[in-house]
């Protein structure tokens, strides 16, 4: 899902990293010190999961998780993915370095809106599976958008990858409402406590 | 979990200090990933294949590394010089141009930033500016990557011994969204006992600043020599 180094033309980087920048600012302010670790450790749970590799008919997908991240953690969803991004580009060259502000806006937009979606469905199971389909539908919005903004005969391409995800994006829906499930039924206080909202 | 498979050796490139070398880098990645022409790529190109074989780095890894890379643009190869109507040539110089970039700069990442251990990289982009809840957030996350990585193959071999198996299927999904749960709700844990641990500690935000290490010449001598050899690269026009 996120995009390699050496496609996007110089606007769109820039774009990229000037929104990035002030999503990963205002991230940062609204988070205490006292959130800091938990913002980190969160970090590093989405880091592995997107190790994860889930199998889907012959292929297998790995996840996103875009959508629970936003969940858990509001505006700091900037900060988490932009390190859990920078982290996958330097030690597995997943996603292009220069790419990255692209990149971490592309994940942590669509997160921030699943953030105030779940809010709004007053933090229900449901508002889980909306919040994780539309963390990756979101994404592959913004991605196509990138690429078709960086070359009109980008279009194919950005057609075929949003295909090619939209499984992902179901299965990530029901992945993020049982996560959320299970967490409201153990310690609810996790997702409905202080966040950087 | 071991991650930083670059990161320890003893070559020349090891030793360079790594804010020099992020100081390289990332103007030349972002110069390389805006060049358009192809000569000049292939000359990059070739100077971060230079750079990983002066790193004497696993050359297995990186090509596995490549070869991922790759695969997707293969996909772009497919598709977009079918993208130009009538202009076969102008498509696939596109996609060339591209495979040359990516793989020069994910090259030269592996070569310049995947030689420095993390937790120096996290000193080095706070000398760099980095704000310090972000570094702090870098320095809790490189460590608990591993810890974490260890609870969920914990739980996944608790679940094969027990005779699961990930298949697909709403059943697979759901199990994992409850994995997942249950990380969470661990990770959670861990970090009101890291938090507390900090404060016991006098935590105040941030770690203190090392003042690091002084730059040796060799360092300077690698930092003048890449940026002459970038200036002279942009200075010859073809």
């Amino acid at each position: 899902m996120h995009i390699s180094d050496g496609i996007l033309s110089g606007p769109v980087l820039a774009a990229g990293t000037l929104l990035a920048a002030g999503g990963i600012g205002i991230g940062l302010k609204k988070t205490e010190d006292r959130m800091i670790p938990r913002g980190a450790v969160f970090t590093s749970v989405f880091f592995v999961a997107s190790l994860v590799h889930l199998p889907l008919g012959p292929a297998g997908v790995h996840l996103v998780l875009n959508g629970l991240a936003g969940i858990m953690l509001g505006w700091a969803v900037f900060p988490a993915l932009f390190l859990g991004l920078l982290l996958q580009s330097i030690l597995f060259s997943h996603g292009g370095i220069t790419a990255l502000g692209v990149n971490t806006f592309n994940m942590a937009f669509p997160g921030l809106v699943c953030f105030k979606i779940f809010r709004l469905m007053k933090n229900k199971p449901a508002g889980g599976f909306i919040a994780g389909f539309s963390g990756v539908a979101g994404s592959l919005i913004l991605l196509s958008t990138s690429l078709i903004l960086t070359e009109k005969t980008f279009i194919p391409v950005s057609k075929l990858l949003s295909a090619g995800h939209l499984p992902v994006a179901v299965i990530e829906g029901i992945i993020t409402a049982s996560a959320v499930k299970f967490i409201l039924m153990t310690a609810p206080g996790i997702i409905t406590d202080n966040h950087a909202s | 979990m071991h991650l930083e498979i670059f990161s320890s050796g003893s070559s020349p490139i090891h030793r360079v200090d790594e804010r020099v070398k992020i100081a390289v880098f990332i103007p030349l990645a972002v110069y390389i990933s805006q060049c358009g022409d192809i000569l000049r790529l292939s000359v990059y190109l070739t100077a971060a294949v230079l750079a990983c074989a002066v790193s004497r780095l696993n050359f297995r890894k990186i090509a596995e590394r490549l070869f991922l890379l790759n695969i997707f643009l293969v996909f772009f190869w497919l598709i977009i010089p079918f993208s130009f109507p009538g202009e076969i040539s102008r498509g696939a110089d596109l996609a060339l141009r591209v495979t040359l970039k990516a793989n020069a700069i994910v090259l030269l990442t592996i070569a310049l930033i995947g030689t420095v251990p993390l937790v120096k990289l996290a000193a080095a982009l706070r000398f760099f500016g980095m704000p310090d809840k972000l570094a702090s957030a870098l320095y809790f996350g490189i460590k608990y990557i591993s810890i974490m990585h260890r609870d969920f193959t914990r739980t996944k071999n608790a679940m094969k011994i027990r005779g699961f198996k990930f298949r697909t299927g709403l059943r697979t999904y759901r199990i994992t969204g409850n994995i997942l749960g249950i990380l969470l709700f661990k990770s959670h844990i861990y970090s009101q006992k890291l938090y507390n641990a900090m404060l016991c500690r006098g935590f105040e935000g941030k770690f203190p600043a090392g003042a690091g290490n002084r730059l040796a010449r060799a360092d300077l001598l690698f930092g003048a020599t890449s940026a002459l050899v970038f200036i002279l690269l942009l200075w010859i026009k073809q």
